[in-house]
Formats: structure tokens, sequence, C-alpha cells
């Protein structure tokens, strides 16, 4: 492996860093010994065939796998030079500074204003003045204030697909996360939704670290700075987007690229 | 790092320690509460039998119990605990609903998941439902006040009029059928309609001799077994119904498919491969019916007829008879006045075989399901 | 087998699963049909003016003066009948009495003359002196069984019965009486033995007390027949007067029939046939039913029966009537009168006691299996033990109420509402644990990552998202729940019911039984004295009972609908 990030210590920029991180359910190793390192403000892309490890292992950043029963896992997976799987974590708090957003669309059956607040509610009581500020602001964020300003307290089901995904990203921001995690957001979306989505990412880049699993290459290559290629659970290739995609070191990354497996 | 974010991630000691008490206590909680129904199973089994532990500890009053008729428990100087014929009217009521509602209920099930539409299967829903729902006691006043008076005084109309409702259609198919196998074999059409007028004469007439004699019965009590098997047999239909109807529907649409493009007619579908691939699931619909006609208690007691005597000749269904259920429900009213009296110990003994029974049908269910589930 | 018959098979298995189909829906409809046409008229029914008095004098109700006018209307032609009755029984035929009195008097008056050869007869040894004494009655009575027997015919056809049968009575009292001071006047007193005395006393008794006892005999059955008449007179019309109303102690027989159906039924069978005794070719005496007309051809009876057949109508005043109280009346003289109001209370209580008990236990077991707990042996030992529960037969819940709610834990001293509702409750976790588990497990899982992502707890996941998302389709499975635990017998039989009584108020229900719809249906149609004159009761409490548990399965699937829709 020849990594940029192979050394122990985690680069003075990075906010998440993996070293020797694996993921098994059961006694299936399904993400082996992943070194690798998120940069502050940038967007990292990861990529690779179906049933390689990337969600997996984009899940245990904020320990959704914990959900997974006989998920286990070893090594190291840091935030801000702390263990995520340190005994003692608390996984709340976790979660609330690694933001996710899923696959499908998925907000409360509830309003989309309690759907944005839902988040930020759970810190305690809060000013109503206060909270409709951060609501505000989040859908602002999420480029969906505009469409839904006049109806915030109607239905969020009621929204089509690329509306719910924007917002459950505005549900995200609601609680200010350092680290956001998209996995897939595009991919139960229409193409225009979809653009909408990667111009939102692209706004984002900058303010959040943000990492992103994706099929579509054309994404990868659009919206992130950063790419990192998960082969059969192996990482095999991180770099540059542009990098990556115009000169790929590794064979695998390159059959991957072209389109002759995945 | 940014000013939101000043709380550590990590936990103190004691904080650790309190989010772990509090989330092992609220555990605890929640586990004692879900063991309830377990904690009721263990008492149950332990006070059930445990009240009637004096009773079988002698163990000529076990083989009293079950091989006797003479039932007098109250009996100041001489009781007699013989609950043969007890035992008896049980599985006659049994047998003889589950005889109606087992094919009704297969066939209702058939009907709602293959032959109907989807739509109409969704409008006869409530209709089962609500036969779900009516409560058992307003099934033993129906037997009581309705359907016994109608048995007693033209049972023998009734009687006779289904067994020809039932018995000639059946024969018609018969006859076509062998009227229609001929034709394979380059017979005549008259040869093979007069073979089918044949087999009809020949079916029609035992059938119809039958409906005559049961035109001439006379029914000395409208609350007697078939009664309450009637009645037991329509509650327990929406038991085998609903969850055959289940079993059926769980069959995939791709197994259907293959057999009818290769040439089955729906019928032979339905026999030759959904009903198979949903046997475990029927079984285990017929069990829990089974259970439901076994635990009842009201109709057979408001129904049955409530005597202590084996019938005569063993399949007359038209003789009252008396279950456990009813015998319990009739008689704790008067012995529990005298707790620990040798009824009241009978009487649990009596209950702990329901229990058990009840037990052994439920596992019985749970093995043949847990079957399926494997497969 | 070829195409054809194969085509046949096909079609006619078809058709038999639809009939199976129909005969199913026929059931429920053979079912349900005649409890709501019949149970509806529990409470929507004609009426006679009797309805009203009752409702007046047993539940205070107050009558308008229409209602006011029409009692009176029917007291009015009551009236008639009843003054026809009373005059019937208390016509006297003076004639007859005076014969047997005259000859009474006559008999003692001989006896005084022959002191003398009772007094030599009583000194004879005492087999003579039977023979003397009886010697002696014999002379003195003469023809008095034929003049009683005459007298008897006579006051028949006066139509004298009843009077006629107390006198015959008194006569004989009369009798006895005076010879018994005859044989204890001083002068037989001062020679004759007691012994003797007796004797003598007894001989003289015989002979007219027996010829009394005869007629008195004869009378008294056809007086029986009239009163058998007249008992069906009083079940259709009521009491005839005041003082019969005071002494009578089962409100049921304070008053006629209150409804119309009722009151033709017994006006055919208790007024137009009556129960005589009749001997049959066996010389057995048997009760035969027989036509009241043909019966009493010829007597005033048949009068009064004639006038009661043609003024029926004006008689019990019929009127189409709403009787709500038929919900909130306290049930008077075992359901013969008045509502089911504590049935009803009693069936609230239960039903409401026990969703107390187990919605909130089968929800958070409910929370547990599909929230915490971990795929383990002992997750599926406590999932084996609710489907168990849920099989066990409810009559054994009954008795475990009964031996371990009540005799050893001792909730209460014997049944009460709190231990009907535990008992209940237990017989409807088990339904409630499983409903829930799968309505929890139908929630979608991206509600939980999608909280949890969040950075929100468990517990606080499960309380603000998950329940909320699964609430309608629990709210579903509690509901339907509810309706089996309102309509559940056997295990309240021995835990919290009892057939009388009134509806309980809230401190009572740890302590009181009650009475119940479930039970009090049971009683009133299996061991009810007189199951023939509440039919309208029992389908009446039917038709609740199913208005309950059916409106809160109807609640329930409207619940399910609108789930569906979204």
């Amino acid at each position: 492996m020849d990594n940029k990030t192979q050394d122990n210590t985690p680069q003075s920029n990075a906010v998440v860093s993996a070293r020797d991180f694996c993921v098994y359910y059961g006694t299936h190793k399904a993400v082996k010994n992943i070194n690798v390192d998120f940069a502050r403000g940038k967007v990292t892309a990861i990529i690779g065939p179906s049933g390689c490890g990337k969600s997996t292992f984009l899940r245990c950043i904020n320990r959704m796998n914990d959900l997974v029963d006989g998920c286990t896992t070893s090594g190291k997976l840091m935030l801000n030079g702390v263990d995520i799987y340190h005994k003692r974590l608390d996984v709340t708090e976790l979660r609330r500074r690694v933001g996710m957003v899923f696959q499908r669309p998925n907000p409360f059956p509830k309003s989309i204003y309690d759907n944005v607040a839902f988040g930020v509610r759970l810190k305690g009581r809060i000013a109503r003045s206060d909270l409709d500020e951060i609501v505000e602001k989040s859908l602002r964020g999420a480029a969906l204030w505009e469409e839904v300003k006049d109806r915030l307290s109607s239905s969020a089901l009621g929204l089509s697909g690329g509306q719910q995904q924007r917002l459950c990203i505005a549900r995200a921001l609601a609680i200010r996360p350092e680290v956001l995690l998209m996995d897939e957001p595009c991919s139960a979306l229409d193409p225009k939704s979809t653009a909408r989505i990667e111009d939102l990412i692209a706004e984002l880049s900058g303010k959040y670290t943000i990492a992103i699993v994706t099929h579509n290459m054309q994404q990868a290559s659009r919206v992130s700075d950063n790419t990192a290629f998960f082969y059969e659970g192996n990482l095999i290739e991180f770099g540059e987007t542009a990098k990556i995609f115009t000169n790929p070191k590794k064979q695998e990354t390159n059959d991957y690229i072209t389109g002759r497996f995945g | 790092m940014n000013n939101e974010h000043e709380k550590s991630l990590i936990l103190g000691e004691a904080g650790n320690m309190g989010r772990a008490v509090a989330g092992w206590l609220g555990r605890a909680v929640l586990f004692s509460i879900t063991a309830i129904p377990t904690l009721a199973i263990v008492f149950m089994i332990i006070f059930i039998a445990g009240e009637a532990l004096p009773f079988f500890e002698n163990l000529k009053n076990v083989k009293e119990f079950f091989t006797s008729t003479n039932w007098a428990p109250s009996s100041a100087d001489n009781p007699h605990f013989g609950a043969l014929s007890i035992f008896y009217g049980t599985a006659m009521v049994t047998i003889v609903s589950c005889a109606v509602a087992v094919p009704l209920g297969i066939l209702v099930s058939v009907c709602l998941s293959e032959i109907v539409s989807a739509r109409a299967a969704r409008i006869f829903k409530p209709v089962i439902e609500l036969l779900a729902a009516i409560p058992s006691v307003v099934y033993g006043f129906f037997a009581i006040v309705v359907f016994a008076p109608l048995l007693q005084n033209s049972g023998g109309a009734l009687i006779g009029g289904t067994i020809a409702l039932l018995g000639i259609p059946l024969c018609l198919v018969a006859s076509l059928c062998a009227g229609e196998s001929l034709k394979g074999d380059n017979a005549t059409s008259i040869k093979s309609v007069s073979v089918s007028a044949a087999v009809f004469l020949l079916l029609c007439i035992p059938v119809l001799l039958l409906a005559r004699d049961a035109l001439s019965l006379q029914i000395s009590s409208g609350t007697n077994a078939l009664n309450a098997s009637i009645i037991l047999a329509i509650m327990a239909l929406p038991t085998i119904v609903s969850i055959s109807q289940d079993a059926l529907s769980s069959v995939g649409r791709d197994m259907r498919e293959g057999s009818l493009a290769l040439g089955a007619t729906k019928t032979e579908t339905i026999f030759k491969v959904v009903i198979p691939c949903a046997k475990s699931g029927i079984a285990v619909a017929v069990i829990l019916g089974l259970m439901r006609v076994v635990g009842e208690t009201m109709v057979v007691w408001m129904a049955s007829g409530n005597s202590l005597k084996i019938p005569e000749p063993f399949y007359n269904v038209l003789e009252p008879v008396r279950t456990m259920t009813a015998t319990i429900a009739g008689e704790m009213g008067e012995a529990d006045q005298s707790t620990g009296s040798a009824r009241y110990h009978v009487l649990f003994a009596m209950s702990t075989c329901l229990l058990f029974l009840a037990l052994l049908m439920n596992a019985a269910g749970r093995y043949i399901g847990g079957n399926k589930s494997r497969k | 087998m070829n195409d054809r018959s194969r085509k046949i098979i096909d079609s006619s298995f078809s058709k038999l699963a639809k009939i199976s189909l129909a005969l199913m829906c026929a059931a429920v409809a053979a079912f349900t049909l005649p409890i709501i046409i019949k149970g509806a008229g529990a409470f929507l029914f004609t009426a006679t003016s009797e309805h009203e008095k009752i409702l007046e004098e047993n539940f205070g109700a107050d009558l308008s003066d229409g209602q006011k006018e029409r009692i009176k209307r029917g007291e009015i032609q009551k009236e008639k009948i009843f003054s026809e009755i009373l005059e019937l029984e208390n016509r006297k035929s003076l004639e007859a009495q005076k014969i047997i009195t005259d000859e009474i008097d006559a008999a003692f008056a001989k006896l005084q003359k022959q002191t003398d050869s009772v007094l030599s007869a009583a000194k004879l040894t005492s087999s003579k002196r039977r023979k003397a004494f009886a010697d002696i009655s014999t002379s003195i009575w003469g023809d008095f069984a034929s003049r009683v027997k005459e007298a008897t015919q006579m006051a028949e056809k006066n139509g004298a019965a009843v009077s006629f049968e107390k006198f015959l009575e008194k006569c004989s009292e009369d009798v006895t009486e005076r010879a018994k001071q005859y044989s204890g006047s001083k002068a037989l007193k001062a020679q004759i033995k007691p012994v003797a005395r007796a004797a003598l006393r007894r001989s003289i008794c015989q002979l007219p007390n027996s010829e009394l006892e005869l007629s008195r005999k004869r009378l008294s059955e056809i007086n029986a027949a009239y009163f058998t008449f007249k008992s069906g007179v009083n079940k259709l019309l009521g009491p005839v007067d005041a003082k019969q109303k005071a002494s009578e102690k089962l409100p049921r027989n304070k008053y006629g029939q209150s409804r119309m159906d009722m009151a033709r039924k017994v006006f055919e069978e208790s007024v137009c046939k009556i129960r005589v005794i009749a001997t049959d070719k066996n010389g057995h005496s048997t009760f035969q039913s027989v036509q009241t007309k043909e019966y009493f051809k010829g007597t005033p009876v048949e009068k009064i029966f004639d006038e009661i057949e043609e003024n029926f109508d004006a008689l019990m005043q019929p009127h189409f009537v709403f009787y709500g109280g038929f919900f909130t009346n306290d049930p008077v003289d075992s359901n013969l009168l008045g509502g089911i109001f504590p049935m009803i209370v009693g069936t609230f209580y239960l039903t409401l006691g026990s969703m107390l008990i187990a919605a909130p236990l089968g929800i958070i077991a409910a929370i547990y299996f599909s929230e915490y707990a971990k795929p383990s042996k002992i997750t599926s030992a406590l999932k084996m033990c609710v489907g168990t529960l849920a099989g066990v037969p409810s009559i054994v819940f009954g008795l475990f109420g009964l031996a371990f709610l009540i005799d050893t834990l001792k909730i209460s001293d014997g049944k009460s509402v709190i231990a009907g509702s535990a008992t209940l409750a237990l017989l409807i976790l088990p339904t409630i644990v499983q409903s829930c588990a799968e309505s929890l497990k139908s929630v979608p899982q991206t509600y939980r990552e999608a909280s949890l992502g969040l950075g929100a707890g468990k517990w606080y996941t499960i309380c603000t998202v998950i329940l909320p998302a699964a609430l309608p389709s629990m709210l579903t499975g509690i509901i339907i729940s509810m309706g089996r635990a309102a309509g559940e017998t056997a295990p309240i039989i021995f835990t919290a019911a009892t057939s009388t009584g009134v509806a309980l108020g809230l401190s009572q229900i740890f302590t009181n039984p009650t009475p119940a719809l479930p039970w009090n249906i049971y009683n009133i149609c299996s061991e009810h004295e007189a199951a023939e004159m509440v039919e309208h009761v029992q389908y009446g409490m039917v038709f609740t009972l199913m208005g309950i548990v059916l409106s809160l399965n109807l609640v329930a699937i409207i619940i399910r609908a609108k789930l569906q829709r979204r």
C-alpha cells in the first residue's frame, strides 16, 4: 500500500482518520485494514462496486453500525484524534458531530418544521424565535427554504423525493455537525433533483467536512475533492479526485473507472 | 475547534458509570415487564397444578379420574371422580366441530386467496373479522335461544336437507366425470351419457335414503353435541380462515405461474402446488382452530346439554354431552365456597389437564410452524 | 383424465369454494340479523300503558299529561274487568247457605234431645260405645249428605262457587266447634269420662265433615281453574286492587304487561288457555291445557273473558315508545322490569380496567422485543411464552385469577372488579404484545437511523419517532383486544361477576363484584326462572354487548383504513 497517510499520526488537517481499521459482520471481514484521512472542509467521495464495504465504512464513522447485530471492529477510527470506538465514548454526542444523510430520503412523519427542529430540540428547550431562526438557516443552507417557507407546518411526507432529501440534509445541518456523511444520497432521486443536491454539496464544501458514498463516478468527479476507491473491503487507492479519474495508479481503479466491472 | 463542540466526546468515568447504570436499570425494568407473560405461564402451571396435587396424590383417584364415568364430586360420604364421560364429551365436540370447520375453513381461505379477486377478498375480510370479534357468550346465546329450538323442532328436516344439498351436487360432479372419462376412450356419446346417468342414480340413492332417514329424526333436546359443535365450528372458522389464508398468499406468485404455464387448471394448481407449499401454515391454522374449540367455555356450557354420560351409540351427536371447560365453569361456582374440598381439587385437576393439552397443542403448532420457516 | 373432466372439476371446485364462502357469510347474517332486529326491540317497542306506570313508580319518571291520560284510560277499562272479578268472588248464594245452616242447626237440636241415650251409650265398653255413638250420629244427621250436594249445585249454578267453598269450610269448622261445645257441656262432663267424650265428639263430626269436604273438593277443582284464569288476567292486567298490589312481594306481580308483544303472548298462553287438573285414563290426575272459553261455557267467567278479548286494545292502550331507560335504568325483579345499567357499567369498568393494566405493559414488552431484545435463547423463550399464553383456554385464566390473584395475592376478599380486570388483562396481554411488536417492526428502519444519526438517544428515538409512527396501528391492535376483553365471560366467572346488583361507584371497584353484560347474558339465558318472559331483555343485552364490541372493532377498522390510505 502506498497511501500517503500510512504513518500512525493523523495529518494535522484530518478530521476523520482510520488506522488499520477493520469491520466484521460475525466472522466475515467486510472492511479490511483501512488507513485514510478525510481532510477538514473537503468533500471526499468513496467509490467502488456494490458490496465493497464503502457504506459499511461510512456508517462506522458515526457508529450507525451499532444497530447491526454482530458487527464488530478492530483498529482505530478517530474523529479529531478521539477514538470513535472508545468504550466510554458518548455515542449520541458523536452522532451530533457527525451528521448523516441516507440513501433514501427518510423524513419523519412530522411537519417540515418539526423535522428540522428535531435534532435541535434534543438539547433541551429552546426559545421559539431561536428555533425559528435555526430552522430557516438550515433550510436555506439546504436550498429548500424558498420552496417550503409557506408550508412549514405541513407534513414532510408531502414533499417530492428531491425535496425530502434536501430536508434530510437541512435536518442534519440544523445541529451543525463537523462532518456530514452521505450514503448514496442521490440514488433514489431523479436527475433534476440529483443536480440540485450536487449543487448543494458544492455549496456546503468548505463549511463542512463531507464524505459521500456514490455509485455514480461522474458524480464523484463532479462534487469531490478527494476520492477513495474501495474494492472487496480494501482501500485500493486514495487521492485527489482529478488524479484518480485521470491517472489512476492501480489497475483495479482503472478498470473500475473505465467500466470494466462494477 | 468549533466553539459549540467544547464538550468532550469521551465521557468521564463517573458519567460513563451513570449512563451504564441508568441504561442497565432501564433495560432491567423493560425486561422484567416483558417477562410478565412468562411469569404468568410459570405461575399458572404452579398454581393450577399445585391445587390439583392433593387430588393426584391419591393414585386410586387418578385411575378413577381417567377410566370411570361415575362423576359425583360433591357427594359427602361417597364422592366419585370419574371424568371419562367429560373427556369423551370434549373429544366428541372437538372432532365434530373440526369435521365441519376444517374443510369449510380451508375452502373459504382457498376461495379468498385463489379464486375471487383481491378486491373481493378485501371486502370479505371484515366479515371474517366480525365473526372473530363476536364474543363467545353471544355465540352461546345464539346456540341456546335460536339454534336449539330450531334443532329441536325441525332438526330432522335441517339435517336431511343438508345431506341432500351437499350430496346431490357431489353425485352430479362425480357422474359427469365418470361419463367424461369414458369419452376419452372413443366411446359413443350415448354410451357416456348413459354411464353418467347410471352413476348418478347409483350414488344418489344412498344419499337420498340417508336424507330421508334424517327427516324422520326426533331430537329430544336442542342443546346437544351437534348444536355445540356447529356453533364452535363457526367460532373456529375465522382463526382457520385467516391463518391459512396468510399461508396460502405467502406462496410465491412464481410458483402459481409456473404451474399454470405448464397447462394446469386453477384447481390443479391449487391442489398440487399451492396447498402443498402452504401445508404447514394450514396445519398451524387447524391447530389454532382446534385450540379455540377445546378451550371454549361459554358455548359448550350453554349449548351442549351438560349431560354426564357417553352418548349411545358412541357417535350419536344428537345426545347431550359435557365438556371439561363446561364442568369447570359450572361446578367451580359452587365449589369455590369450600376452598380445599375434594371437588375444588378435582376441578383444578381437570383444568391442569386442559392447560397441558393447550401447552401441548401450542408446542405442536410451534413445531410445525418452525419447520416451515426452516424450509 | 381428459380435458373436459379436468375443466368440470376445476369449475365445480371453484363453485364449491364460492359456496363455502357464501355459507360463511350466511352464518354471519344468521347471527347478526336476529340480534340486531330483536335486540332493537328491547328499547324500541309497542308499549302498553303499564310501561309508563312502571317508569313512574320505579324510576321516578315524570309523565306528561298525555301519558297520564293514557294510563287513566287503561285504568278505567281495567276497573270494569276487576270489579266484575271481585263481584264474582264475593257473590253469595244465600239460599244454598241457608239449607246447610238449617241442617246443622236441626242436627244439633236432635242431639240435645238424645242426651239420655248418649249418657247410656257412654257407659258401655269401648267397642260397643263406638257403635252406639255412630248410630246416634246417623240418626241426627239424616239426609245431610244429599242436602249438601243439592246446596252445592245450587251455589255453583248461581256463580257463587268461590264464596261457597269458603262457606263450606266455615261450616265444617262450625260443626266441629259445636260438637266440642256439646261434648264439653256441664251435663256430660259430670258423667262421662274424657276418653268417651272425645270419641263422642269424633263420631258426631265425622259424617258431616266428610260430606262437606267432598263438596268442597268438587268446588275447589272448579275454583282452581278459575284462579288459574284469574292469575293469567293478573299477569296480563296487573293486580285487581291496591290491596292485592300491596300484598304482592315480587314487583313483577304488581304490574300488568308493559309490552304489547308480551301482552299478546300472555293473553294467548295464560288467558285464552288455562291448565286444569284432569284425570287421565289410568286414573292419575294430570295437568291439562284447555280453552278457557269452552271450560267456563255459560258461566260469568266466560263473560269476563269475552270482555277482555273484545276490549284488548282499550285495556292495554298500545303506543310505540323509545325506551332509553333500557340502558340507564337498574333492573328490577331479575330483569323482568327495568334496564341493564349496572351490567353496562360493570362491563365498562372491567374493560377499561383491563386495558389500563394491559396496554402499558403490552406496549413496553413490545418495545423491548422490537427495539432492545437481541436474538438469543432467552428472547425466543420469552416470545414463545407470549404465544403460549395466547393459547391458554380462557377458563384456565379464570381459575388462575381465583387461585393466584384472589386466594394467594389477596388483592381483594373474594370477587372484585379489580381481580376481574387483572385476569382479563393477563388474557389480552399476549395479543397486545404481539400486535404492538408487529406494529413497531413495521416502522421503517430508516426512521431509527435518521433519529439516531441526529444524535438522539435510543429512548428519545422510541418516544418521539417510533411510537408516534407506530401508534395508529398499535391502537388498532389494542382496541381489538379491548373488544375481546369486553366480551370475555369465562375469566370473570370466578373473579368478578355476580348476577345481581347495582352499578358500582368508582370506590367500590377494589372490593365489590359487579354484574357484567357477558355474564348476565349467560345467566339470563341459562338460569333465569322465567326465561320466556325476558326474551326481549336477552336480545337487548346481546345487542348492547355486540354494539360495544363491534363499534370498538369498527373504530379499529377505520383507523386501519386511514393508515392504509396514508
